[in-house]
């Protein structure tokens, strides 16, 4: 009985000892089969890594699509077992490409097939039918043979996007059945996808960048164009129709700019000798409908150093040429004027000469005296043009001094006008004033005695009959003295009046009669300006008069 | 609210599109991971079992999940054909 119980323990204890070793064992089989799985996964995935990579060196910095759906095509022999690798790209609606690689031999059928079952993947994808004209098709790899009568019995088609749009499709096909597997492809499409979209993300930075570089060159003033190596215009700007004079609303061609140019300057030579010199070029200066131009025409070249076009840059120089002619004009007149108290001087020295040598006792000394006073009246003059003249240069300089205090406007505008009050009488002028009995605000009264000294010395000038009226009155609201001279002369043209402060345009309007540069009022727009004031004329137009208004800030 | 068959017709178009887009092997091992979808192997869907609107949810996914945008552009074209699939506009790949 106990032999019976100790074997009955026994064989409980063996089969606890068996049952154990099963459970251990089976444990440790799962544990090396989920161990096995995740090194085939992990070796999947480094092989995966790898061959992207690959296919990014390669692909670098191309954004021609035809050579990235070449080269993960080529890239599929890594990865997995073929007959066939192809590639189809729609050029337009009517090419297609069509690329072969023939791994292993197969029949000139099995090609028609292939070529035949992407087209209709292409179709399906687009949503048309596809009715290719030409199909412009490369077979390369090993030799066909039709006595193989091999069919295409397993394929799959990748289809290569970038940027949203489908740019070729890339089929691998095999005569063997049910080759490729889903795990299979699931990595191609992966790494198909992987690369488009660094392809598309590489697109969309160039295209952002292209994007900022044609707002820079489409806002520019100065025309732009540039060509291709066989003349054809690749990019322009608007400023090009305008600065040439060609309809805006129609696309530009090369022939419309050799046309406008056609008689000044032959262009395409121009071009084709920048281009074969690879050295800048600069056409000095035509004249193309009124207008004066300057070309520039640059060589155009790629990051490997290749010329691969020009650039034409036509810069519009007509306001420089008249500015120009202006600063000529400008110092012919003060020539003129310099001369005149000159030549003055000259001529009363020598009578003074004279008539000292020939001074006899009891002699008229007032003709004497009359010669002296010429003189000083052309040194005078002189003194004052030079003056106008250093105050300009000292405000185009911005070293124009003020020395501001307080001070009444009202007491300056009263000693100015009476300052003024003989020559106007002798103009049989009046001059009205209408300004408060005493007015302080800071400013620089010597300067602003200068600016209402010119202004009132203009009204005068420039009126033959009626009255001079000067004004005072207070801006609250802006918080500004505005000073008021108004005249009943000769006005000024409306299109005048936004000139007469400039120092070369003001000449254009000076009456020669009335002699004067205009400077004066260049110089008081500077000495208002100064003060942070503004200094304005109003005319109603020509023989209507004028007013001429300034403004100085009221500082508390 | 479409009925069994309309959903079988649909799931058949958008599978046999597929085949033509993907190639046979892969569009049909991709439909048939979906349980309850019976599917030929010319892509004739035979038998839907359970919801059907996330038998096709789910294969669409899977096409989805395969090739993106192809299957977005694919799906599009039944959008227009079949207007009360608009929920699979919505899905996210």
């Amino acid at each position: 009985m106990i032999v019976r119980i100790l074997l009955v323990i026994d064989l409980i204890m063996l089969a606890v000892v068996i049952f154990g070793y099963i459970f251990s064992s089976l444990k440790e089989r799962r544990y090396l089969k989920k161990a096995a799985e995740q090194s085939l996964e992990l070796q999947q995935k480094v092989y995966q890594a790898e061959v992207l990579k690959e296919i990014n060196e390669r692909i670098g910095y191309s954004l021609d699509t035809n050579k990235i759906v070449e080269i993960i095509t080529s890239s599929l022999g890594n990865l997995l077992e073929y007959d066939t690798v192809s590639s189809m790209m729609l050029e337009d609606e009517s090419k297609v490409i069509f690329k072969c690689h023939v791994e292993n031999s197969v029949s000139h059928e099995f090609i028609e097939e292939v070529k035949k079952k992407t087209l209709e993947a292409y179709s399906a994808i687009l949503n048309k039918e596809i009715h290719p004209g030409a199909i412009d098709e490369s077979v390369t790899g090993n030799l066909l043979d039709d006595g193989l009568k091999t069919t295409v019995e397993s394929f799959f088609n990748l289809p290569v996007v970038i940027s949203g749009k489908l740019v070729g499709l890339i089929n691998v096909a095999s005569s063997e059945k049910g080759r490729y597997g889903d795990e299979q492809a699931s990595i191609l499409y992966t790494i198909t996808n992987q690369a488009a979209t660094a392809v598309s993300k590489l697109q969309a930075i160039l295209e952002s960048e292209k994007g900022k570089l044609s707002a820079i060159i489409y806002s520019l003033t100065d025309g732009v164009i540039t060509v291709g190596l066989n003349n054809q215009l690749l990019v322009y700007n608007p400023a090009v129709k305008k600065i040439l004079g060609l309809e805006d609303d129609k696309e530009l061609t090369m022939f419309d700019i050799v046309d406008a140019l056609a008689g000044k300057v032959d262009i395409r030579t121009k071009i084709e000798q920048a281009t074969a010199q690879n050295k800048n070029m600069v056409v000095p200066e035509i004249i193309v409908k009124d207008k004066a131009l300057e070309l520039g025409i640059a060589p155009v070249k790629n990051p490997l150093g290749q010329t691969i076009g020009a650039s034409v840059v036509f810069h519009d120089v007509t306001s420089e040429k008249s500015l120009e002619k202006l600063r000529q004009e400008f110092t012919a007149m003060m020539v003129h004027e310099l001369r005149a108290p000159l030549t003055a001087v000259r001529w009363s020295s020598e009578s003074m000469i004279k008539s000292l040598a020939a001074v006899q006792p009891g002699a008229d000394p007032k003709k004497l005296k009359d010669t002296v006073v010429t003189i000083e009246t052309a040194s005078n003059n002189m003194l004052e043009l030079v003056n106008d003249l250093l105050d300009v240069a000292k405000i185009e300089a911005g070293k124009f001094e003020l020395n501001s205090q307080e001070a009444d406007l009202s007491e300056v505008i009263r000693e100015q006008s009476k300052i003024f009050q003989n020559q106007a009488e002798i103009k049989h002028l009046a001059i009205n004033l209408d300004v408060p009995e005493k007015y302080l605000i800071i400013f620089d009264k010597i300067r602003i005695a200068q600016v209402l000294g010119n202004l009132i010395s203009n009204a005068i000038k420039y009126t033959d009959n009626g009255l001079i009226e000067i004004g005072l009155r207070a801006d609250s609201e802006n918080k500004q003295a505005v000073v008021a001279i108004k005249d009943s002369g000769v006005g000024i043209a409306r299109e005048d009046v936004s000139q007469l402060f400039s120092k070369f345009k003001q000449l254009k309007s000076v009456d020669r009669s009335r002699k004067g540069t205009g400077l004066g009022l260049v110089v008081s727009k500077g000495i208002v300006e100064a003060h942070g004031g503004k200094i304005w004329a109003e005319s109603p137009g020509d023989n209507l008069g004028s007013t001429f208004y300034f403004s100085l800030p009221i500082k508390n | 609210m479409p009925d069994q068959e309309e959903y079988k017709k649909m799931l058949t178009d958008l599978i046999q599109k597929q085949m033509v887009v993907l190639g046979p092997n892969i569009a049909l091992d991709k439909a048939k991971k979906i349980s309850g979808l019976s599917v030929a192997e010319d892509g004739k869907v035979m038998d839907v079992t359970g919801d059907p609107q996330m038998v096709l949810k789910g294969v669409a996914n899977e096409y989805m999940a395969l090739s993106g945008q192809i299957a977005q552009m694919t799906l599009n074209t039944l959008l227009e054909k079949y207007p009360m699939m608009k929920d699979l506009g919505k899905i996210q790949s």
